[in-house]
Formats: C-alpha cells, sequence, structure tokens
C-alpha cells in the first residue's frame, strides 16, 4: 500500500473516462477499431451489440492483462494478447449464438474481427501493459463508450433514413405512409444509406463537428 | 523472486499454463451453450417449415415463444425420409437431417442423398413441405417449398441464404420474390411430366413452372433455380406422379 | 480454371476487402500518406494472405469444422471423432496461426532476403493485427470454398483488391496536400469522405456477371 495511494475517482482517473468520449475518441481521433464499426452500423440494434461485446471484451482484456502485465514474457506480449482477447472474443461469439440468434447471423464474421478490432490492441499496448488495474479498467470503459457513442449515432441515421425503422425499440413505419412517393407523398428511403460507404461520410461529419468545436485537434494535412 | 521473465523456460511455462486455462475455459463454454445454439437452430427450422406451411407469416412465427413453436410443430407436423428412388427410409428422422449439410456431402451423388418431407396438417388442409438446398454466389442458400394436398402447386414458399449480398441475392428472403410463387399457380408436374420450377432471367415460356430472376444476382437466381428444378424429384416418385 | 479466375475478379473488384466490408481499414488509413510505402504495406498484405488462407483452410477442413476430424477415424480408429466439432476454436486458431506465420515470414525474409526485408519489414509486424488477414480466414471458412486451390485464389484477388485500394488512395492524398480542405477535415475527415467516394465508385463493378 502506498501512502500516495489515491481514489479511483480521481480526477486523474475520471479523465481517463472522459478523455477517450471527445479529445482521443478512438474512432474519429486516434483511428483505431474502424474495421468493424463501419460495416455493422446498417440498423441500430446490430451497432449496439457489437459495442456491447466490443465493451465487454475490451474490459476484461484490459482488466485482465493488467493484471498479469508483470508476468507476461516481453518476447510473446503480442500473441499473448492475441490469446486473451481471442478467448474472450468467442465466449461473446458463443453467448450471442445461445442467446441473440438472429443477430449473431447478422453479424457473422464481424464478432470475430473484435480480435483484432485495432481499439483493443491499441489500448492494451498502449495502456493496461504499462498501468495498474484501476485505471486500466477505467481507460477500458472510456475507450468503450467513446467507441459505442459514434457507432449508435451512425447506426441510428442510417436505420431512420434508410429504411425508416427502429427494430430494437420496436418501432417501424417511422415515416408515414402518406409520405411516401408512392402513395402521392414527397418521401422516399434513401437507400444510400443501406450502402456501405455511407458510414464512412457519417463519421466524416462527426469528425468535421468534433474539430470545429476543437479546434486544436486539427491536423496539418 | 528472481525468476528470469525472458529465459525460454519461463516463456514455455507461460504459454502452456496460458493456453491450458484458455483452453479449459472454452471447451467449457462451448459445452454448455451447446444446447442452447442447437435450440435456436432447430426453432429456426421449425418457424421455417410452418410459415412454408402457411402457419403464419415468418415475421409473426419470429414473435412467437420457442415452446409454442415446438409445439405448434409437433401438433402438426409428421415426416418421412425418402430415397432418390422415392422408397421410403425406415428409421431417420426427417427433421435432424441438415439439409445444406446433406447437399455439400452428396454434391455429385444426389442419388444416395436423403429427401426428407415435412407433412403438415394446418385444420383441415395439409401441405407438404419439401426442404432444398443449393449454391449461391458466396455460400449456401436454402429453402422450403409447401406443395398443396394435389402434392403439386406451390402454396407457400420460403428462402434463406448464408452471405448473399444485401440489396442483390439477398433478396430471395424479400416477400416481393417470394410473392411470386403464390400470386399465380406454380406447379411441379405438366400433365405426367416433371417440370420441377425455374428461374428465369426475360419472360416466362413456362409461366407455370417459371419465376422471374432477380435482377443483378445471376448467380443467386441461377443457384435458387438449379436448387428448384431437381428438388421435387424423388417425392413425386414416391407419390407415384411420375409415370 | 475460369472458377479461379472468377474468385480472383470476384475478390478485387465486387467484395472488395477495403471498399465492401472496410476490412484493415487502421493501416488503411494510417499508412497511406504516400505511394510507395502503401505499396509496400499492400505487397506485404497480398504475401501474408496467400500464406495464412490455405493454412487456414487446411487447418478447418482437417481438423476444425464438424466432422474435420473424421480421418482420424478411418486412419487411427479414434472413435467418435467422426461428430467432434471444434468450430468453436476457429476463431484462436486463426489469429495463432496468423501471428505465428507473420512472425516467422518476417525471420525467413530477414535472412534470406534482406532486400525484401528492407522493403516490407517495418510493416510485417503491424499485419498481425490487421482485420483483412484475420478477415480473410473468417471469409474463406463462411463461404466454405471447395478446395484449397479456390481458397488461395480468394486470397489472392483479395490482397490485390487490397494494395489496389490503399495505393489509390495514397496517390490522392497525395494530390490532395494542393488543395485548400476546410480546416477540421484535414487529414482524417478528408480521407474519410475519399475513401467513401472511392467505395461508392467501386459499387459500380456490382454489375458485373460472372
Amino acid at each position: 500500500m502506498s501512502a500516495k495511494k489515491e481514489s479511483l475517482f480521481s480526477k486523474k482517473n475520471m479523465k481517463l473516462i472522459k478523455d477517450p468520449l471527445n479529445d482521443s475518441n478512438p474512432i474519429s481521433i486516434q483511428v483505431l477499431g474502424i474495421c468493424s464499426a463501419l460495416a455493422i452500423t446498417i440498423m441500430l440494434e446490430n451497432a449496439f451489440v457489437m459495442s456491447m461485446s466490443v465493451l465487454f471484451v475490451l474490459i476484461m482484456a484490459n482488466v485482465i492483462v493488467s493484471v498479469i502485465r508483470n508476468m507476461i514474457p516481453d518476447k510473446i506480449r503480442i500473441i499473448v494478447q492475441l490469446v486473451i482477447v481471442a478467448t474472450l472474443v468467442i465466449t461473446v461469439d458463443q453467448i450471442l449464438k445461445a442467446f441473440v440468434y438472429e443477430v449473431s447471423k447478422q453479424l457473422s464474421v464481424f464478432v470475430g474481427l473484435i480480435i483484432t478490432n485495432c481499439i483493443i490492441m491499441g489500448r492494451l499496448e498502449a495502456f493496461a501493459l504499462g498501468n495498474k488495474v484501476g485505471p486500466s479498467f477505467l481507460d477500458a470503459i472510456g475507450n468503450a463508450f467513446g467507441y459505442t457513442w459514434i457507432l449508435l449515432v451512425v447506426g441510428l441515421i442510417r436505420e431512420v433514413f434508410g429504411s425508416g425503422s427502429l427494430t430494437m425499440f420496436g418501432l417501424e413505419g417511422l415515416i408515414p405512409e402518406s409520405w411516401m412517393i408512392e402513395n402521392g407523398g414527397f418521401y422516399e428511403h434513401n437507400g444510400l444509406m443501406l450502402l456501405s460507404p455511407i458510414a464512412l461520410f457519417l463519421v466524416a461529419g462527426v469528425i468535421w463537428v468534433q474539430r470545429a468545436k476543437n479546434r486544436k485537434l486539427i491536423e496539418e494535412n | 523472486m528472481a525468476i528470469n521473465k525472458n529465459s525460454t523456460g519461463y516463456t514455455i511455462t507461460f504459454s502452456v499454463v496460458l493456453v491450458c486455462i484458455c483452453g479449459a475455459l472454452l471447451a467449457f463454454l462451448a459445452t454448455q451453450l451447446k444446447p442452447f445454439q442447437n435450440a435456436n437452430i432447430a426453432n429456426e427450422k421449425r418457424q421455417f417449415i410452418l410459415s412454408a406451411a402457411g402457419f403464419a407469416s415468418l415475421d409473426s412465427l419470429k414473435k412467437l415463444q420457442k415452446s409454442d413453436i415446438e409445439k405448434m410443430f409437433s401438433e402438426s407436423v409428421t415426416s418421412n425420409v425418402y430415397d432418390f428412388e422415392g422408397s421410403p427410409i425406415q428409421g431417420e428422422d426427417a427433421f435432424l437431417i441438415d439439409i445444406v449439410k446433406e447437399f455439400k456431402a452428396t454434391k455429385n451423388e444426389p442419388k444416395i442423398r436423403r429427401y426428407p418431407v415435412f407433412t403438415c396438417v394446418n385444420e383441415s388442409d395439409t401441405s407438404y413441405v419439401i426442404p432444398m438446398a443449393g449454391n449461391g454466389l458466396w455460400g449456401p442458400v436454402w429453402g422450403f417449398a409447401a406443395l398443396g394436398s394435389d402434392q403439386n402447386t406451390i402454396t407457400g414458399i420460403v428462402f434463406d441464404h448464408k452471405s448473399e449480398t444485401p440489396g442483390l441475392g439477398a433478396k430471395i428472403t424479400d416477400q416481393s420474390f417470394v410473392d411470386m410463387f403464390t400470386s399465380t399457380t406454380k406447379t411441379v408436374m405438366k400433365g405426367d411430366k416433371y417440370m420441377g420450377l425455374k428461374v428465369v432471367k426475360g419472360g416466362l415460356k413456362e409461366p407455370n413452372h417459371e419465376v422471374d430472376a432477380i435482377a443483378g444476382a445471376t448467380i443467386t437466381s441461377n443457384g435458387v433455380s438449379a436448387m428448384l428444378k431437381s428438388a421435387f424429384k424423388p417425392y413425386m416418385k414416391a407419390w407415384d406422379k411420375i409415370k | 480454371m475460369l472458377d479461379y479466375i472468377n474468385i480472383i475478379v470476384k475478390s478485387i473488384f465486387i467484395e472488395n476487402m477495403i471498399f465492401a466490408y472496410f476490412l484493415g481499414m487502421c493501416s488503411y488509413l494510417a499508412v497511406s500518406k504516400s505511394v510507395k510505402t502503401a505499396s509496400g504495406l499492400g505487397a506485404a498484405v497480398i504475401f501474408v494472405l496467400c500464406v495464412t488462407v490455405p493454412v487456414n483452410y487446411l487447418l478447418e477442413n482437417y481438423v476444425l469444422a464438424e466432422g474435420a476430424l473424421d480421418w482420424l477415424d478411418a486412419d487411427y480408429g479414434l472413435n467418435g471423432s467422426e461428430t467432434m466439432d471444434l468450430s468453436f476454436l476457429s476463431f484462436i486458431m486463426f489469429i495463432a496461426v496468423v501471428a505465428s506465420i507473420v512472425q516467422l515470414v518476417e525471420m525467413i525474409v530477414e535472412k534470406f532476403a534482406p532486400a525484401l526485408y528492407g522493403a516490407l519489414g517495418i510493416f510485417l509486424p503491424l499485419i498481425a493485427v490487421n482485420c483483412s488477414i484475420l478477415g480473410g480466414a473468417l471469409f474463406m471458412q463462411e463461404r466454405q470454398y471447395g478446395s484449397i486451390g479456390e481458397a488461395t485464389a480468394f486470397a489472392f484477388g483479395s490482397g490485390i483488391g487490397w494494395w489496389i485500394a490503399i495505393v489509390a488512395l495514397a496517390a490522392i492524398r497525395e494530390k490532395i496536400r494542393y488543395s485548400n480542405v476546410p480546416a477540421p477535415l484535414r487529414g482524417l475527415g478528408i480521407t474519410f469522405i475519399i475513401t467513401g467516394l472511392m467505395g461508392i465508385a467501386f459499387m459500380a463493378f456490382l454489375g458485373i456477371e460472372l
């Protein structure tokens, strides 16, 4: 017990949670974990399940690696991390298949790709390997939520404008039938929202807003 | 404690211990969750069969509890298995035959394939649900087609796929595609002659035995066509339709 | 033969790893500042994909899939092996194969082809955690290719597709330096938008009939 033991919720530790939500967001600033994030945001529910899976894996992996950080031989560091992450991901995959079968069918290989989700490996390398359990846990929560909110925003926009529904809350036909062009109205579902490249534009939009509000994040090309 | 963290011995011990822990954990998890996963797969299959037989739409069946589906299924569905020549095979549980795996295992030998059929009684109507499988663009496609009590006219059909392209090949699961099989009369027999069903491009020559293909999804359409063309034949032999 | 060409063309253009599935985006965005390094990373991806996918294919079909261990029963009389299903281990096996092959390749290349190592070396460690490599293995598993040849063709095509994507993006980024991009979009933001536009352009290939 060191004399200078700080409380888990000290100012410094709270910063670990807050920063990744905005100023060092894993997706829009650190450029980590984009791979799996964009392809599964076609529906809010998928984005939510994906985020929760990443949240679980990231927290568990960060904590486990942090606990055994002094035991891991340097030479096989990367592969040890991969094995731990892979074990956790398989756990998630099996649980999804057992309890939310429909969603697991749609996420298909993207659950497996959490293993190589750069957020997880990136945070393990950059943080958990060199820090105590408490801060690692908070760092994981912060980064996972930073990832989650972007996924949810993108998923929300794509589902509402792409198919006019929010299946997660059992809402269908958010757009009144009488608005639709085939019923003489002015509205048509935006098919582009169902295609994958749109996710990139939406994330670019998030980046734009974020950096316009916080100008110190702007890159020099 | 003075353990050299970078010695070979330590590295090997560490990896062995780690692998054992992870392996044991996963094996435990997999065996514990297997029954749930199998129940999900069986439940989905029951939903497909019931929906093809016209009990309810797939969407409304999906909202029901697993136990309700199982009850509904066991009350109204019986099954048989035939061989290629239409003779019944005894002692096989039709429900346990995974049609996609069966198709893959007997890819070039349809003669040794087992052909299950599910007889569904919905109030007074009887329908015969025939499972089928084929290859799409990226992976397997499969379906369940229901024939009416004349054992000839299509009364319902559902398709599913593993990984067809969304918006193109994946449209085989859309209502608009499925409806083409039931909106006008489609039969598998033309008199005494076996026709099967086909998915064709550019106009129907045999409107009773063909439906329009999906634009832009040629390979998926061809896969579905090939599976629909041959799937019914053994049953027609079994039911003495082919003279 | 035609089958293989089909698979290659399909995986380069229609089901491009980057534009259709966003796999390997992290290194794609990070290493696309100059054409030369981008091309090096792309080449490393092609190479590693071509080695790991066939190995994982053998692993999948002779060890992991349900009933894949049948040969144990036939050749060595181990009862019950024909129903064994080890597919739950596939993620961990695939990633282990990828990580160890990358390591192995790095050592071999360093020893026998120092020139190649100079070009690819720094990228190899990056590749173990590149989603496109594991993605290649997982798509191979999901799509159930019929033979190891088909699986290799798929790996080759996907690698080439990835290479084309990153080189094209790097070329565009080299030019865009001279443009007046709105300040908050500079760097990452505009790169996302460019990738999106390229993705839409690649969708035109969806109409190809094979």
